[in-house]
């Protein structure tokens, strides 16, 4: 395999980038910018999802594999693995943590782990290949012992027990668990204690072996680098491309039907936590149809929740709710929902109220026309200020590069929505029979 | 540094203009500072909340939401914040830099002036109803901040830490909470409110620090009627220069405090009196202790506490540069707060030593310059930075505070380890059951 190198321009954002097919397999990202900072990630198509696969015979990449029945060399992941494994991958050979090793050359590093992938990632005001080296090494020469991940076990459960006593985190989870059946977006991504307590040294090189390969990493740099030097330490760190067989995920058929309407927890929230939600079935395994109806959608919801929309100046006014109001929206190859949270002493007449709002598609038609010319100012300005820092367009640009899409493309799939877009979202996302409610209280 | 411009704007007011070209929005962020005092505290924390929910020209939320989009996404956001024995009123206000609006675009004119006209509506120009604040923005706004100052328990580690606040300054002016309590918030009335408002205007020091690619002249020429405004309410009551009580050292042993709570996970909060404050000049040697200590994932009690000894996920120390306090707060099981508490002493008194490496202590360095280097890359970071420094009457620039450290010799940092007094330990003892038997949420609920 040769090492292919694109190069990306946009005129909306006078920026320009390098999209590099790195001869290891490794999707790199190259996108120079005048800035204090150098911001540098890599990421991992292992997340906390990710709790079945299988090692196929077949050369050719493989889609999710969804069956009705589990294939007999399914390989199962307890929950909380791929956040262990980002903890444990600092760990080295001689002892070190890796954390030491980027101090030395002045870069700070971090990872996190999504239920869609884990990142490790560093910052550098000084030479920003030094610490690009290290991250390349570290992330792919795992070093994991029984001792060491006894050890890591006990830090992860202080970190699992310190977002349990944080009431936010019940409400997420108790509503993931109302709207999805099978789906792992239920569990939590740290795991708990038991399924922390399965992990073993075996275990993670497993799904070290599976998943951490160049073909399935996306490195983004941005800052003062060029696309040659960067290239240049790839070449020198990372191996060619091997020929292995490809790891299949699997993932159990979700019904587009809810659990349960309503979920309550006791959770010593100080005022009740409302977290509402709707799931939403328009999956895609396209990448450029989720980006277009993923656009879609965020501009719908910005126009329907906003501070300037007409609910929460209704809820505001009434005291109902405090600033703390809005709505999200996740949408990927394999779950969706949307997502709509308050701060409220009256739960159930909020509720009621974002139900109503939403169930008469004439008013909200009416509002989403009249307003879309003033969100799209609102879009354009997103768009112009998006990338002033480093951190954020490293970090965007391996979302969209990860999700099969690209940085540029994405800025301009939002200003070309159009009102038949957002009718199209309205329509579809917004369905009775898919929304639950989640509630946190003292 | 050189380049920065201070222009007098009317009396007790000044102007700040920070040149910098790097950046495709206008920032500008207006400083009021305020003595903070028990019975005041929650009007001022409650004011910038009250003036953003409407003006005369903007009387509901929605038309100025509605406003700020159609002046591209623009922002004004207003808090009360503490600093030392002062509480600070800010605004700071940000919109896309006149190059990048579409000439396309209909517009009034530009969009700095734009945005700070509507910034002055909402400023001079309140919703009143016998000469005091609408009575139901008020209450509205009470009812807000009582919910966050109880939303405070959401967050256990934020909580332990205002908790370790409230024992070690009680009697001092800086245990008040910037916010006050939900009992000074119920006292306060539209008139009350109101008052508190007019002596802002009248008697606060401000400061207005602007970082964008306008020239000083011109920025002060943007900021004509709000001058104008402004001097309308300067009268003839002096302003206000609040003074910061820095005690340098613990006047008694260790203050202990142990509270109960149903949680998984114990907070313990050590709170240190430092003897080093910004205003000293050599702040920056203190910073490189905070950063060996406990400020970032190679410092001592990262990789002592949690690394090597495994008792936590979270151990880190913050240092607070007006007061000169210490804060080290960190997540364990409630039966490792001895040993917890021993290893942190240890650390510090390893400093204390000089027992420090070589490579610590250049991997700290390097820490704290990279963190002083970052602030270039946001507006707000380098209003903030100025700012900071200006009320404690020094003006280094981050780079030359960054060179300062570089020269900084492990026996000064010693030396700072020497100044520091342990004063009160707060203690969260979590009672939750943690382990096997315990249940999920999922199953014990609805």
């Amino acid at each position: 395999m040769m090492t292919r190198i694109e190069h990306l321009t946009s005129a909306r954002l006078h920026q320009s980038y390098t999209r590099i097919r790195h001869r290891s397999g490794l999707t790199v990202c190259v996108l120079p910018k005048r800035a204090a900072v150098t911001y540098a990630v890599l990421g991992v198509g292992f997340g906390a999802n990710d709790r079945m696969f299988r090692n196929t015979s077949e050369a050719a990449e493989v889609p999710l594999l969804r069956p009705s029945a589990l294939p007999e060399d399914t390989n199962f992941i307890p929950a909380g693995t791929a956040h262990f494994l980002e903890h444990k991958m600092f760990a080295e050979r001689d002892g070190e943590d890796a954390i030491a090793r980027f101090a030395r050359c002045g870069a700070n590093a971090d990872a996190y782990t999504t239920p869609d992938l884990t990142a490790y990632l560093y910052s550098t005001t000084e030479d920003p290949y030094a610490p690009l080296e290290i991250l390349l090494d570290f992330v792919t020469h795992p070093y994991f012992t029984e001792e060491n991940v006894a050890k890591e076990r006990s830090i992860i459960a202080q970190e699992i027990r310190m977002y349990d006593d944080t009431p936010m985190q019940a409400g997420y989870y108790n509503l993931m668990a109302a709207l999805y059946h099978t789906h792992p977006i239920r569990d939590n991504v740290g795991g708990t204690e038991e399924t922390i307590a399965e992990i073993t040294p075996e275990l993670l090189y497993r799904c070290h072996a599976a998943f951490y390969r160049p073909e399935n990493m996306v490195l983004t740099v941005s800052g003062n680098v060029t696309a040659e030097a960067v290239i240049a330490v790839c070449d020198r760190c990372l191996p060619d491309a091997a020929a292995l067989f490809p790891t299949q995920r699997i993932y159990l058929p979700e019904p587009e039907q809810i659990v349960r309407p309503q979920i309550t927890a006791e959770a010593g929230a100080a005022t009740p936590l409302l977290y509402f939600g709707v799931k939403d079935s328009n999956l895609s395994a396209d990448p450029a149809e989720r980006l277009r109806y993923a656009s879609a959608v965020d501009i719908l919801n910005d126009i329907l929740f906003c501070k300037s929309s007409p609910i929460f100046a209704d809820l505001y006014g009434r005291g109902w709710i405090n600033g703390r109001f809005g709505a999200e929206y996740e949408h990927t190859e394999t779950y969706s929902y949307a997502l709509i949270s308050a701060e409220t002493k009256h739960i159930e007449e909020t509720a009621d109220a974002i139900r109503t709002y939403l169930s008469d598609r004439r008013a909200l038609h009416d509002i989403t026309q009249a307003q879309f010319a003033r969100c799209r100012r609102v879009m354009y300005a997103s768009s112009v200020t998006a990338y002033e820092s480093t951190e954020d367009m490293a970090l965007d640009c391996l979302d969209c590069t990860m999700d099969g899409n690209e940085l540029f493309a994405s800025v301009d799939v939002m200003m070309q929505i159009t009102m038949d877009n957002l009718t199209f979202a309205l329509d579809t996302l917004y369905k009775p029979e898919c929304m639950a409610v989640s509630v946190v209280t003292k | 540094m050189t380049n920065h411009t201070c222009i007098t704007l009317c009396p007790g007011a000044e102007l700040f203009v920070i040149p910098k070209d790097t950046f495709k929005t206008d920032f500008i962020m207006f400083s009021f500072t305020l003595p903070l005092d028990a019975d005041t505290a929650a009007q001022y924390a409650l004011l910038p909340a009250v003036l953003c929910r409407g003006s005369v020209r903007y009387p509901t939320l929605e038309s100025l939401a509605c406003r700020l989009d159609t002046l591209y996404n623009a922002g004004i956001a207003g808090r009360a914040h503490k600093r030392g024995d002062a509480q600070v009123v800010t605004f700071q206000l940000r919109c896309l830099e006149e190059d990048v609006v579409p000439p396309e675009d209909e517009n009034e004119g530009p969009l700095f002036v734009s945005l700070l006209d509507t910034f002055c509506d909402l400023l001079f120009s309140p919703l009143t109803e016998n000469g005091a604040f609408l009575p139901a923005y008020v209450e509205g706004e009470k009812k807000n901040l009582c919910e966050a100052i109880r939303a405070k328990i959401n967050n256990k580690a934020a909580y332990a830490i205002s908790r370790l606040d409230e024992e070690m300054f009680a009697g001092e002016s800086y245990g008040i909470s910037s916010r006050g309590t939900e009992q000074s918030v119920a006292a306060v009335t539209p008139a009350s409110l109101f008052a508190c408002y007019r002596t802002m205007l009248a008697r606060a020091p401000l400061s207005v620090t602007y970082v964008g690619r306008m020239e000083a002249s011109a920025a002060a020429d943007a900021l004509t009627r709000f001058v104008r405004c402004l001097a309308e309410h300067r009268g003839a009551e002096p302003l206000y220069c609040p003074q910061t009580d820095v005690r340098r050292a613990a006047a008694h042993p260790l203050h202990r405090v142990t509270e109960e709570m149903d949680i998984r996970q114990s907070r313990l909060c050590i709170g240190y009196r430092t003897g080093m404050i910004l205003s000293d000049g050599d702040f920056y040697r203190f910073a490189l202790f905070n950063e060996l200590l406990g400020g970032s994932a190679s410092s001592k009690l990262f990789l002592e506490v949690r690394e090597r000894r495994g008792l936590c996920y979270d151990c880190a120390s913050s240092p607070e540069a007006q007061k000169g306090v210490l804060y080290i707060s960190c997540g364990i099981s409630a039966d490792a707060a001895e040993e917890t508490e021993d290893a942190i002493t240890a650390q510090i008194d390893a400093i204390r030593q000089g027992d420090v490496t070589e490579e610590e202590f250049a991997a700290a360095k390097k820490s704290l310059i990279s963190g002083y280097r970052e602030i270039e890359d946001s507006a707000a970071a380098i209003a903030v930075w100025y700012e900071n420094r200006r009320a404690a009457g020094i003006a280094t620039s981050p780079d030359e505070t960054a060179e300062q450290v570089r020269s900084c010799t492990l026996q000064e940092v010693s030396a700072c380890a020497q100044g520091l007094t342990a004063d009160t330990l707060y203690f969260l003892r979590g009672t939750a059951v943690t382990g096997e038997d315990e249940e999920d949420y999922d199953d014990d609920t609805d």
